[in-house]
């Protein structure tokens, strides 16, 4: 095998000193962001550097419990005296490169960014056949799973009852 | 005096070792085919994501974002910048996906992608932050020359005046960048098994039957993960130990150090840990939808394959092949010189050998009784049992050895197939 350029030795015992920094950086940044202590200090040491890089990182997916929420998003149109479902946003309602991205949106907004909501809901006024100038609304059904295994392996013949939310209506701009 | 010397010729050797580059090439080409394909997908949702009058204001970033240490080169653009920016965000993926243009072409790609992340946080999920901390090892990594297309144009000029190709192993880079990438995914993964074992429902075993009930992301119907729910115990320990498992590779890594541990059984305890982690991740692309995450981490895979990993991968899948195939091409013809090389850059199992007819020892030894004349006519291919296959049909034996083209093997044994296949083959050797 050809050799590559052996760096000098400045130059390795820096790229060894970065490399170590770096490793050191991500791996305080994972320590909890509540700790106390000589902990709290490392970890501040290290996020400056870890989010001037987009180097953050938090690995809990369906974790420490996976979520037990399934939700059926559903935006509706003020057709006068009666609301209709003008859009339903779910898993097969969704189209395949879009369904991961949109559910995630919604449950972030739902979780921690409600005040976004109304925006989320106006982005869609475009979309929503005779939306314009009309009352939309944004609604999700919400069932919770069970958590125990003998109840999960019969869910299927179980009837979770929804619950229903309303999420956000504004008014949609007649463009 | 000694100890201290060999003691830091082996921290050299940790961090400077010349290892190949294929892996981290190929890590590359992954890495900016999935950000291409994911960005492109959402080309209809740019403004509603990334624009100034989309779900986020401009002016909202402050109260919704994080305001230290953020840096995103859309705050400063208006609609037609973030299309401008969308557009050079694809075009540098595109190019670091095939390997055109210098090192600066993943940078602007990698900055731009994670001005794009930055500004969209409440669209990101798993895949797209692992995404970032692949680019960055990239970035920083010092070697981007394998899979590009400068390295192809320098290899077909190389063959085109001497005839020869240059071998694979003269790619090499050193080991750190390696370093950097097995640690990050000794953190993700044994970050992960902790947070899951302090959940009680990964502890008693419920977590994957709730996962596969979960409509935002499985791909199953409810009767189907009803039946499947069983297993949930034994894949969720599974899952657990398994990502847990990489921590080992820190206490093997030092015994391995320290010269207790030989670095091949190291080797295989890592492809062991990439067998289990392909497993997984495998079947939770093919029961759930949760966006790039299982993609990114076979991506991520790739750049842990070192040298000592292709060669082990080759025996295995090489196990019944006692000698090599001989593909027999006209070498005085730069057409079939061009199409061997095309050959043999998808020969990764090594299964093919390349021999001119025009070479006597090369006559005499493969193809003794077959006249100048028939070789001259179309490829030849000798088989293991010394029986040739010849034209289209040399070419159709040839796919079932060439992994990138196994998809397209069965495709050709359709009825029909053969003869236009035999027609195209004649026409393109007469007029070659």
């Amino acid at each position: 095998m050809q050799k590559i350029d052996r760096p000098g030795s400045a130059l390795a015992i820096l790229i060894v000193g970065l490399c170590l920094w770096h490793m050191f950086a991500v791996a305080a940044y994972l320590l909890p962001a509540n700790s106390e202590g000589i902990t709290q200090v490392i970890r501040h040491l290290s996020v400056p550097y870890v989010l001037s890089l987009s180097q953050w990182q938090k690995w809990d997916i369906f974790s420490p419990n996976p979520l037990r929420r399934n939700s059926v998003y559903r935006i509706e149109r003020n057709a006068g005296d009666r609301w209709e479902t003008a859009m339903i946003m779910d898993f097969h309602h969704l189209s395949w490169h879009e369904r991961a991205k949109e559910l995630k949106v919604l449950g972030r907004l739902q979780d921690s960014w409600k005040a976004l909501l109304p925006d989320y809901l106006m982005s869609f006024c475009s979309r929503i056949p005779g939306g314009r100038g009309t009352d939309v609304r944004l609604l999700v059904a919400t069932t919770i799973l069970p958590s125990d295994l003998k109840s999960l392996k019969e869910t299927a013949q179980n009837t979770l009852i929804p619950q229903e939310t309303l999420l956000a209506s504004v008014r949609c701009p007649r463009f | 005096m000694t100890t201290s010397r060999s003691h830091s010729g082996r921290m050299y050797e940790f961090w400077f070792r010349p290892v190949s580059a294929a892996g981290f090439g190929m890590m590359r080409s992954a890495f900016g085919l999935i950000a291409f394909v994911t960005m492109l997908l959402e080309r209809e949702n740019i403004q509603r994501f990334y624009g100034p009058e989309g779900i986020l204001t401009r002016d909202m970033t402050g109260n919704v974002l994080r305001s230290m240490w953020r840096f995103s080169l859309l705050d400063y653009v208006g609609v037609y910048g973030t299309w401008l920016l969308y557009a050079i965000l694809l075009t540098s993926l595109f190019c670091v996906m095939i390997g055109l243009g210098r090192k600066w072409m993943l940078l602007i790609a990698v900055v731009v992608l994670y001005s794009f992340h930055e500004y969209g946080s409440i669209t990101l999920d798993g895949g797209d932050t692992f995404l970032r901390l692949i680019g960055f090892i990239l970035l920083v990594s010092p070697c981007y020359r394998t899979f590009t297309v400068a390295n192809l144009h320098r290899r077909l000029t190389l063959i085109r005046n001497t005839g020869k190709d240059q071998p694979a192993t003269e790619r090499c880079m050193p080991m750190w960048p390696y370093r950097l990438l097995l640690w990050q995914m000794i953190l993700i993964y044994v970050s992960s098994s902790i947070e899951k074992w302090s959940g009680s429902m990964w502890r008693d075993g419920s977590a994957v039957a709730a996962t596969l009930h979960l409509t935002d992301f499985t791909r199953l119907s409810p009767e189907i993960a009803d039946v499947l729910s069983f297993l949930s115990p034994i894949v969720g320990y599974f899952t657990i130990f398994s990502q847990l498992a990489w921590g080992m590779l820190l206490l093997l890594g030092l015994m391995s150090f320290c010269g207790v541990l030989t670095r091949e059984a190291l080797n295989v305890f890592k492809r062991a840990l990439l067998l289990c982690g392909a497993l997984l991740h495998g079947s939770i692309f093919v029961l759930m939808d949760i966006g790039t995450f299982s993609l990114t981490v076979f991506a991520a895979y790739l750049g842990l394959l070192l040298d000592d990993d292709f060669r082990a991968i080759r025996q295995r899948l090489n196990t019944r092949i006692r000698e090599p195939l001989i593909v027999l091409y006209d070498g005085r013809c730069g057409f079939c010189k061009k199409s061997v090389f095309a050959l043999s850059m998808l020969d990764w199992l090594h299964r093919i050998e390349f021999a001119s007819y025009h070479d006597p020892d090369n006559k005499k030894r493969y193809a003794p009784t077959i006249s100048l004349h028939a070789l001259n006519a179309e490829m030849h291919l000798r088989l293991q049992d010394g029986s040739y296959k010849k034209g289209f049909f040399a070419f159709r034996a040839l796919t079932w050895h060439l992994p990138a083209l196994w998809l397209l093997a069965p495709l050709l044994y359709i009825p029909g197939v053969s003869i236009i296949g035999a027609r195209a083959y004649t026409f393109i050797a007469d007029h070659r």
